[in-house]
């Protein structure tokens, strides 16, 4: 009886069959990800697949590192079933590194899409979401990148690195969507991507052989949306803008008007902000802003004394008020969108739960007229390895 | 007048020895010598079979008629020569008297042989000329004098081949007990060291010997290592793996639950910790017992060099055993399971390496694994000479070629070789083994499984070990039940001004370093 009964324990695991196994011969792996619709709201999804012996290091046989596919259908899903009859191999959707939405899709609203997304078990969400400016998604994924040799990988770099050392970079994964999106007082912004160049050439693997090559995918302005609808963009300055009031700077260079004409350039090396509201008795709320940033002088394009204080107090100066102008120009522009990408809501709820339930129904509404005051602090920390410029004393 | 205070010192001494003989009862007569010599020789020419080894020399001294029994290789003749027969000639034909109390004088007086005993029982009698002893039996006298000429070819004390140390004393056991025994008596010059003998095998008649401090031991665990080697009833020992099959605890596993080494610094280490030697005739490899899990991890080595280096090394070994164990079944589970585990540049040179190989992973593991294991055997037996040319074939050959013909993914031989060189770190050999078989149990979880199955695997391992003991002790003592002051000496080995205590599982003496200063009997 015991006997059996071990038997059958060890037959337990043979029945199973290797449950849900797959072996990695027999993975599609995807690493990007398109969504556009087409006329009739069908969903056109493009995918970007490695060939894994092409992007390893030794052998290589010429071919494409990737392959985008492409197809229709009702939904996204159905759409990566359906490929099955173009593909050898199962798309493993767990390393996607970009999806890129359509703007037309994006403006049209995105939350159709986001469901399969989050719903999906092979997901990470640690993805990066973009939006193809003034063009379709498939086009992005079409591009081959120079160094990287799998461009979802390259772009995913290129977004995490610009994020570090350039302010108007913004990284959206999945998680930080679906927040922005439930939240009443805030609305999600998404880093824009466009293809320059010449994008037939781009997409060939001869364009790589060239030095300059004939297309990149470039990052480029930030959308903002409303609710989960694309409402507009944002450029370079009120990329910058929001970053900065989203306390999302790590390190940058700007430049700042010199006194004496010409441009100084300053690297940021510490970018804070906080944020707080108060209500006045009317029950009209107020946002005050506090930049609080170190800066350090990067390059010196005019005739100016640094060695004494008082001029490196004059530069802070007006280095505050840039970044003042910089942040009210921002807000301007979300106002005239009507979009609260700076989670100025959320503050008013955290500061006052009580006011922010009259509050949150109007906001739409209380937004575009909310009282901004932001006050901007800048510390010049260092000057370099030389205290004036050569060029002073060039004779001309 | 030297010669003479020398010869009264030795007579001395033979009286005590005399004195010290235990009292035998006269046995029945049909397992007795009869009176008559011839008679006698005859018997155990009939009993022997007349081998050819055997050796009778009749002395006749006077008119009294002796004999020696001895077998050719076994016992010295040199020393037979020396102390027996050159001492029986010259002493007896000078003085007659001698003859009145002739066993007596002979023992006493005359023969000059270290080692001499008086027995009567025929058996006991023939079964010493078996083991390398001298009989002398004298015509009208039904005892026999047993006299200790053992003295066979011996392959004398060497370095240890299995457990080789940089720093430590590189003597290793051979395979006669008493030079065994000798080798742990030269470590221990205390009175409390016993030494119990047995023999077991009704055929070989293996002498086996019982090792223990007492005072230090804990008394149990040697009446229940002696109760259990008395109910071993079997023709012949041959090594110490037969005792430990036969006395180990009757638990199912492939964990080895008694302790061997060949070096006699560690199994004194043991004896000094309250543990219990088994040592056997024929093999320099000696059992101690109770075993502890974490003793297969700690080289003697580990107490010889600095304590900060020996924990960094102990830790090491820890971790090397959890990944000869794990590394070919965590390998499939990630790569056929949980591929979203990896990071995304690391799966796609996998997959690269991947392409195009036949195989499932968990049957190229399999392949490289039995392969290894395979090759692994094949260089034990072989002769040295030729073992380096089978481990080129193996690693270059076969490892090479398998990936270049495209068999076996080359991050598979690199798992491969990873978990070999990592099973070699752990010290004992018995452990290894357990290490090699429960590998392939844990591949064959991850493969239906994957990491949940690993999980179970561990889970189940975990327990088992806690199920585990070894005479009476916990196999997992120190970690479960849980010793805090067994801490020092397990994972990590504290410096030795730290570890005033035994570890726990010894009850008795626990104090190794005292901390009043009197003396406490070790």
């Amino acid at each position: 009886m015991v006997k059996v009964l071990i038997f059958i324990i060890f037959l337990i695991p043979i029945l199973t069959g290797c449950w849900s196994a797959k072996e990695i011969s027999d993975l599609a792996i995807a690493t990007g990800m398109g969504i556009d619709k087409n006329d009739k709201g069908e969903f056109i999804i493009s995918i970007q697949l490695i060939n894994p012996g092409e992007v390893a290091a030794q052998k290589g046989s010429g071919r494409a590192e990737v392959t985008t596919y492409k197809t229709k259908a009702q939904s996204i899903d159905e759409a990566l079933h359906k490929l099955s009859m173009e593909l050898p191999r199962q798309i493993y959707l767990s390393h996607i590194q970009i999806i890129v939405i359509g703007e037309e899709v994006a403006r049209a609203g995105i939350k159709d899409t986001l469901d399969f997304l989050s719903r999906d078990n092979e997901f990470r969400s640690d993805f990066y979401l973009l939006i193809a400016k003034n063009g379709r998604a498939e086009d992005i994924l079409y591009v081959m990148t120079p160094m990287v040799k799998v461009p979802s990988i390259s772009i995913y770099t290129q977004l995490e690195m610009s994020e570090k050392i350039w302010a108007p970079s913004v990284g959206t994964n999945l998680d930080e969507l679906i927040t922005d999106l439930i939240s009443e007082g805030k609305d999600p912004i998404i880093t824009g991507v466009i293809v320059s160049g010449n994008k037939k050439e781009g997409e060939s693997k001869s364009g790589m052989e060239i030095i300059k090559p004939p297309a990149v995918v470039k990052l480029k302005d930030i959308a903002v949306f409303k609710g989960d609808k694309l409402v507009g963009w944002l450029d370079l300055e009120e990329s910058k803008g929001v970053n900065y009031i989203n306390n999302n700077v790590k390190t940058t260079v700007g430049h700042i008007k010199c006194p004496t004409g010409g441009k100084i350039i300053t690297e940021v090396s510490n970018a804070k902000s906080s944020i707080k509201s108060t209500i006045d008795k009317y029950g009209k709320p107020k946002i005050n802003i506090e930049f609080s940033t170190e800066e350090n002088i990067g390059e010196v394009q005019c005739k100016i004394d640094l060695s004494k204080p008082e001029t490196i107090k004059k530069l802070e100066k007006i280095a505050e008020h840039r970044i003042v102008t910089l942040a009210e120009k921002t807000i301007k522009k979300a106002k005239k969108y009507n979009s609260d990408i700076f989670g100025f809501g959320e503050v008013v709820h955290r500061d006052h739960p009580k006011e922010w339930k009259k509050l949150k129904k109007n906001w739409k509404k209380i937004f575009p007229e909310l009282e901004v005051e932001i006050t901007g602090k800048v510390n010049i920390r260092r000057i370099g390895t030389i205290t004036n410029s050569v060029f002073d004393k060039i004779k001309e | 007048m030297n010669l003479l205070k020398k010869s009264k010192l030795r007579k001395n001494k033979i009286t005590k020895m005399m004195n010290d003989l235990p009292k035998v009862e006269t046995p029945s007569t049909d397992l007795i010598f009869k009176e008559d010599l011839e008679t006698n020789l005859d018997e155990i020419k009939k009993e022997l079979g007349n081998c050819s080894d055997l050796v009778i020399r009749n002395i006749l001294v006077g008119n009294q008629e002796l004999a020696i029994v001895y077998i050719e290789g076994l016992a010295d003749s040199d020393r037979i020569n020396k102390s027996i027969i050159t001492p029986i000639t010259s002493h007896m034909s000078e003085s007659e008297n001698i003859r009145e109390h002739l066993l007596t004088n002979l023992c006493k007086k005359v023969i000059t042989n270290a080692q001499i005993k008086e027995k009567f029982d025929r058996n006991e009698l023939i079964l010493s000329v078996l083991s390398g002893d001298t009989l002398l039996l004298v015509n009208g006298f039904t005892e026999g004098i047993v006299l200790g000429t053992k003295g066979w070819s011996d392959r004398g004390v060497m370095e240890p081949s299995s457990q080789n140390v940089v720093r430590g004393p590189k003597d290793a056991f051979s395979e006669t007990l008493r030079t065994n025994t000798a080798l742990i008596r030269r470590r221990i010059k205390h009175p409390t060291l016993r030494i119990d003998s047995k023999r077991i095998g009704k055929l070989t008649a293996t002498d086996v010997a019982i090792v223990y401090l007492e005072g230090i031991v804990n008394p149990e665990v040697v009446k229940e290592v002696n109760r259990r080697l008395d109910e071993i009833k079997i023709d012949s020992i041959l090594e110490g793996g037969y005792i430990e099959e036969l006395i180990q605890d009757k638990t199912i596993t492939p964990f080895p639950t008694m302790f061997n080494t060949e070096r006699p610094d560690s199994v004194v280490a043991n004896i000094l910790e309250g543990k219990v030697a088994i040592l056997v005739d024929g093999t320099p490899f000696v059992l101690t017992v109770p075993a502890m899990f974490v003793e297969y991890f700690q080289a003697s080595e580990d107490y010889y060099h600095r304590s900060d280096f020996a924990s960094f090394i102990r830790l090491l070994r820890f971790v090397s055993f959890l990944m000869a164990l794990l590394i070919p079944s965590a390998y499939i589970a990630v790569t056929t399971f949980h591929q979203e585990m990896l990071p995304t540049s690391l799966l796609i040179s996998l997959a690269a390496n991947h392409e195009g190989v036949p195989f499932p992973a968990v049957v190229e593991v399999m392949i490289m694994e039995l392969t290894f294991e395979i090759l692994r055997e094949a260089g034990i037996r072989l002769p040295k000479a030729v073992g380096t040319a089978i481990s080129i074939v193996g690693a270059l050959v076969i490892g090479e070629s398998a990936v270049t013909a495209g068999l076996v993914s080359p991050a598979m031989v690199i798992v491969v070789s990873f978990t070999a060189i990592t099973s070699f770190v752990i010290p004992s050999y018995d452990m290894g083994i357990a290490i090699r078989m429960l590998r392939f149990v844990f591949i064959f979880l991850s493969a239906t499984f994957g990491l949940y199955g690993i999980v179970l695997g561990i889970i189940v391992l975990v327990l088992h070990l806690c199920s585990l003991s070894s005479f009476g002790i916990p196999y997992m003592i120190s970690v479960g039940p849980f010793h805090l002051s067994d801490q020092k000496d397990s994972l990590i080995r504290l410096p030795w001004s730290i570890l005033k205590k035994r570890p726990s599982h010894n009850k008795l003496n626990s104090m190794r370093q005292p901390d009043n200063s009197s003396e406490n009997g070790g």
